[in-house]
């Protein structure tokens, strides 16, 4: 038999017979990591696939295909040919009249089968109970918003003329997907039937129409679809389309790749204290094979062999828990998508899969190689042992973190957060654990079990300190995935207060300001945030003139689109300077200009840069003095350009403000149309709605994959306890064989664990604070203030978990005859 | 060094263990030379240096001076695999505390060294051999589930499973009872009658030592006949 095959034999032998407890650690360890990471990897595949579907409720559809020339047949039989789903929809400003009256509005002229995702609800008069529109307006029909109903004083069935036609208005728009970027279309709308737009005569040359497909399918098709798209045309995801879900989605992704990394975190150090113990127990083994005649190669084989098959068994344990996990949390998400869940992707196995080697390499390598080394001489010398190579066990460790951290962030920054946390934390960990130990010493001793206990704990010393270590992380963990995931969550949710604005008033003109201040007074709005606008058209950067710049199409459309242009004097609540310095309250009148970030870095200007605009005709020159980030999911009135008051002319501006109306109060709004004709008024309550349904699809999915980080958490206390049972059961015995009672030994036991238990629980309340701080700080951007009840959460739960898995670890123990202990561990 | 008659040759051997600070010396230019069939027994006191003196003349350990030859092999020009392979197939143990590998059943157990020899009919042979120490019925228990006796006998047998050319044994009766360490001593030494096995034991036990052809007393480092 070749040495390899024997060893693989002997690998295969040794496992089946090994005892359980020799293997929970790694094992579980592993296919826990493997479990979390599957069914993260699966579910978000599904999640990611359904969220995409529900926000297609922006848009209308999961992808929109803009042009300003008509969307031509080829374009539609390439949709049906990836069996897409798709409806054209034509864009243009004009002019209805409803006797009288005239009005610019922004028409929009729609096919059946309008929208493909969401929900078009309309209601009988403006602010009645909306009802769902089921299809699109039949031709000789016209639906409008609230703002055109009230500014042409239109009543049900009355009659509206759009270019040549004369159509009969028979609802009110309540909520249109796709309707949004609501400073852009700053008209009335209104919706007809896509079969008369020929008829309307309305598409003249010249005429300004934007020329939309909007499409919707499987993801495959899509991204098909758009890698065959011609550059003149522009497609547009729902994510691309709304800033304020994209940074929900962003975050609830990266809530679930962070209980991912936890469990991945949990589930080494569960690998690397199962490693040590089961490297302590082969020492005897491999030193007894090489006395039979087994060569080191023998024995790496036995040794690689044995953890492949371990690696094997995680793999399978892992996916197949993994798969059940994706299948439950599947079940419990999926009643939050209208549509249910699309089936999960096989690429979600990936991180999964690559996770067991750089556990197994960097946590259990060094004290397994350590184990291989054995000298044969231990048959006879039981002290002698090859030492843990130190150096090569922190090397391997910290490659395999951050190998680890990249498999599963692929951000540098939550990396960075994550690996810094994680040896500060490990740091403060052990000059706690080492300071309690000192203090320990102080405790009064009276009673002879409580006696015994302490004294237990101090003679250990480092081994008590590397244990506290170890249930202080697997606590720590516990309370991160817990209490301070519930905490992060609150203040995240916080963000959007159930009074966040759910209206928007635009187009107040300035002589208008103070009837609207005393209006909004008298109903309850004393303080209203009201701030100006002008449209700006951007003429030339440094001088240079923007025509003659090099950019892509999608800039140049960006370019030459009007800004909104505003000013004020202090910077508001939801922005943040980046670079350069907020001007301060007398700056009034300086050419000064801040700049959004995006807007910065698709134009690629620097602070000092100049940029030149025509505002309403004349010329204005502002320089870059600050860079802002701009919280887009304020909800409040934002700019990408704000200058200070007192430089840009005033005369042509516009204002604007935001307020919360709650839904019994909706009746203000028609009054409030009625004295002021002119505002539009822009209702984003379904907006605000989605967002608030995302953040509890995404907090609900994300407690529920920290249960596998719990799950670690737990098997990381076991391994720690595990570690020390041979030398805890060698004392035992003695303590046994030397007359002391069981129940003594119980006491001893009662106290020792009690109070490791909760000196370790103490310590990973405070570093569960300091590390929610920091997360809330630079990862989530959602405050984590003081939580002192993590302490004695953390001491309780320690002292309580920590008992109770010494008490399934040691509960033989007592009853053992001391002298089969006392054998077995002979010379340890 | 060694002849077709000398299985173990030992020449001018040191051997010094660190203590307290300072070394110790074990073993000081100790010479030794023993016949293939031969039994010989090592006696001396508790830390003269018997178990040293025996895990050197197995390759299990080097010696800090002098040199080792074990069935035609210099141990100490070879390294650890190399005295591996010498000892593979060729030398057999027998410990005081048995050494058998708990996770494994009797028969495992016994298989092991004939494995790792290559034997193709490993289980067959350990079989065969675990009958012949009488238990054939206890093929498939663990250790534990063995009493003192029966462990030693595994161990008697794994020792014997492939006919060694020198069986070293380290006070292999030290954790046994009078009656059960005869039947022990009987076996050990119809193994060395049968198959012309080298027998080399440290004891402390006289009955044990007067079976030997040979007694040898370690006393200063060195071997007293």
């Amino acid at each position: 038999m070749s040495e390899p095959v024997a060893a693989a034999r002997y690998a295969l032998r040794r496992l089946r017979r090994r005892p359980p407890r020799e293997l929970t650690g790694l094992l579980g360890g592993l296919a826990l990591a493997v479990a979390a990471a599957a069914a993260v990897g699966l579910f978000a595949s599904r999640v990611a696939g359904a969220l995409g579907a529900d926000t297609g409720a922006v848009l209308g559809a999961d992808l929109r295909v803009t042009g300003v020339a008509p969307i031509g047949t080829d374009l539609l039989q390439r949709a049906s040919a990836l069996r897409l789903s798709a409806v054209r929809l034509d864009r243009f400003p004009s002019v209805v009249a409803h006797g009288e009256r005239f009005h610019l509005a922004t028409v929009e002229a729609v096919e059946s089968g309008y929208p493909l995702r969401g929900q078009l609800l309309i209601a009988d008069a403006p602010f009645a109970a909306p009802h769902p529109a089921g299809g699109v307006p039949p031709p000789g029909q016209v639906w409008v918003d609230a703002a055109l109903w009230t500014a042409l004083q239109l009543s049900p069935g009355a009659v509206l003329e759009l270019g040549h036609l004369r159509l009969s208005v028979t609802a009110v728009i309540v909520q249109q997907p796709g309707a949004v970027g609501f400073f852009d279309t700053l008209a009335p709308r209104l919706l007809f039937n896509r079969a008369q737009l020929a008829a309307s005569g309305l598409l003249g040359p010249g005429s300004r129409v934007e020329y939309q497909l909007l499409l919707a399918g499987s993801p495959a098709a899509l991204q098909r679809f758009r890698r065959q798209l011609p550059p003149r045309l522009r497609a547009e995801t729902p994510r691309q389309a709304q800033r304020t879900l994209d940074r929900t989605l962003d975050r609830a992704a990266r809530l679930l790749r962070l209980a991912v990394l936890a469990t991945a975190l949990l589930a080494a150090a569960a690998v690397a204290l199962s490693a040590r113990a089961l490297g302590l127990a082969w020492r005897d083994e491999v030193a007894l094979v090489k006395t039979l005649g087994a060569r080191r190669r023998f024995v790496a084989a036995a040794l690689c062999a044995e953890l492949a098959l371990i690696a094997l068994l995680a793999i399978a344990i892992g996916l197949a828990l993994g798969a059940l996990g994706q299948a439950v949390l599947a079940h419990l998400v999926a009643p939050m998508f209208s549509r249910g869940l699309p089936p999960p992707q096989p690429a979600g196995l990936l991180p999964a899969l690559a996770l067991p080697l750089p556990l197994l390499l960097g946590f259990a390598g060094a004290p397994l190689w350590a184990a291989a080394q054995t000298p044969p001489l231990r048959v006879l010398q039981r002290t002698l042992a090859a030492a843990v190579p130190g150096r090569l066990a922190a090397a391997l460790a910290v490659a395999a973190v951050l190998a680890l951290l990249w498999q599963q962030t692929r951000e540098l920054r939550l990396a960075g957060i994550v690996l810094g946390g994680a040896l500060a934390t490990l740091a403060l960990l052990a000059a706690a654990a080492a300071a309690l130990l000192l203090a320990l010493r102080r405790l009064p001793r009276r009673g002879r079990g409580w006696r015994l206990g302490l004294v237990a704990l101090q003679r250990r010393g480092a081994a008590s300190l590397a244990q506290m270590l170890a249930i202080g992380i697997a606590l720590l963990g516990l309370l991160l995935v817990t209490q301070v995931r519930a905490g992060l969550v609150a203040a995240w949710q916080a963000r959007l207060p159930a009074d966040a604005s759910n209206l928007f008033l635009i187009n107040l003109q300035p002589p208008q300001l103070g009837d609207f201040r005393a209006f909004m007074a008298a109903h309850g709005y004393p303080r209203l945030d009201l701030q100006p606008m002008v449209r700006a058209r951007l003429l030339a950067i440094n001088g240079t003139d923007v025509r003659r710049l090099e950019t892509g199409a999608g800039t140049r459309r960006w370019i030459d689109r009007e800004f909104n242009l505003s000013w004020r004097a202090r910077l508001g609540a939801d922005n943040r300077v980046l670079s350069g310095r907020f001007w301060s309250a007398d700056s009034r009148g300086r050419p000064w200009l801040s700049v959004d970030r995006s807007m910065a870095q698709r134009l690629q200007l620097a602070l000092g840069d100049r940029l030149r605009f025509d505002v309403g005709g004349q010329p204005l020159e502002l320089r870059v003095t600050n860079i802002r980030e701009v919280r887009w999911d304020s909800f409040r009135p934002n700019f990408f350009l704000l200058a200070p008051p007192g430089v840009v002319p005033a005369a042509d501006a516009q204002w604007i403000t935001s307020l919360y109306l709650p839904p019994p109060r909706r009746d203000l709004l028609r009054e409030l149309v009625a004295q002021f004709p002119n505002l539009t008024v822009f209702d984003i309550d379904a907006i605000l709605q989605q967002v608030r349904q995302t953040l509890a699809r995404a907090s609900r999915a994300v407690a529920l994959v920290c249960g596998f980080a719990l799950a670690a958490g737990v098997l990381v206390l076991l391994a720690a306890l595990q570690a020390g049972r041979p030398e805890r059961a060698r004392e035992a015995a003695l303590l046994r064989a030397l007359g002391v009672s069981r129940a003594l030994l119980w006491r001893a036991w009662l106290a020792e664990f009690g109070v490791l238990g909760a000196a370790s629980g103490l310590v990973a309340g405070a570093a569960a604070q300091g590390l929610g701080w920091a997360l809330g700080r630079w990862v989530f951007e959602a405050p984590f203030g003081l939580h002192l009840e993590l302490l004695w959460q953390g001491a309780a739960a320690g002292a309580l978990l920590v008992l109770a898995a010494g008490w399934l670890g040691l509960r033989r123990l007592p009853s053992t005859p001391p002298r089969q202990v006392l054998d077995a561990t002979a010379g340890d | 060094m060694t002849s077709k008659d000398t299985v173990i040759v030992a020449e001018a051997v040191d051997k010094q263990i660190s203590s307290g600070g300072g070394s110790l010396a074990i073993l000081r230019r100790l010479s030794l030379s023993v016949a293939a069939g031969q039994s010989v027994a090592i006696l001396g006191r508790s830390g003269s240096g018997k178990t040293t003196l025996l895990s050197l003349l197995a390759g299990l350990d080097l010696p800090d001076a002098g040199r080792i030859w074990l069935d035609g092999s210099e141990l100490t020009a070879l390294d650890e695999d190399g005295r591996a392979s010498a000892r593979a197939g060729r030398v057999g143990f027998v410990f005081q505390s048995f050494q058998l590998l708990a996770g494994l059943s009797a028969l495992e157990n016994v298989m092991l060294p004939a494995e790792l020899a290559g034997a193709a009919d490993a289980r067959a042979r350990a079989a065969a051999v675990l009958s012949r120490v009488g238990l054939g019925d206890r093929l498939r228990h663990r250790p534990r589930q063995l009493s003192g006796g029966e462990q030693q006998r595994v161990a008697l047998a794994r020792a014997f499973v492939v006919p060694p050319r020198v069986l070293f044994a380290d006070e292999p009766t030290g954790n046994l009872d009078t009656a059960t360490a005869a039947e022990i001593i009987e076996q050990l030494f119809e193994f060395n009658r049968r198959d012309g096995t080298t027998l080399v034991l440290v004891t402390h036990d006289p009955h044990l030592a007067g079976r030997c052809q040979r007694t040898l007393l370690l006393e200063d480092g060195r071997l007293h006949e």
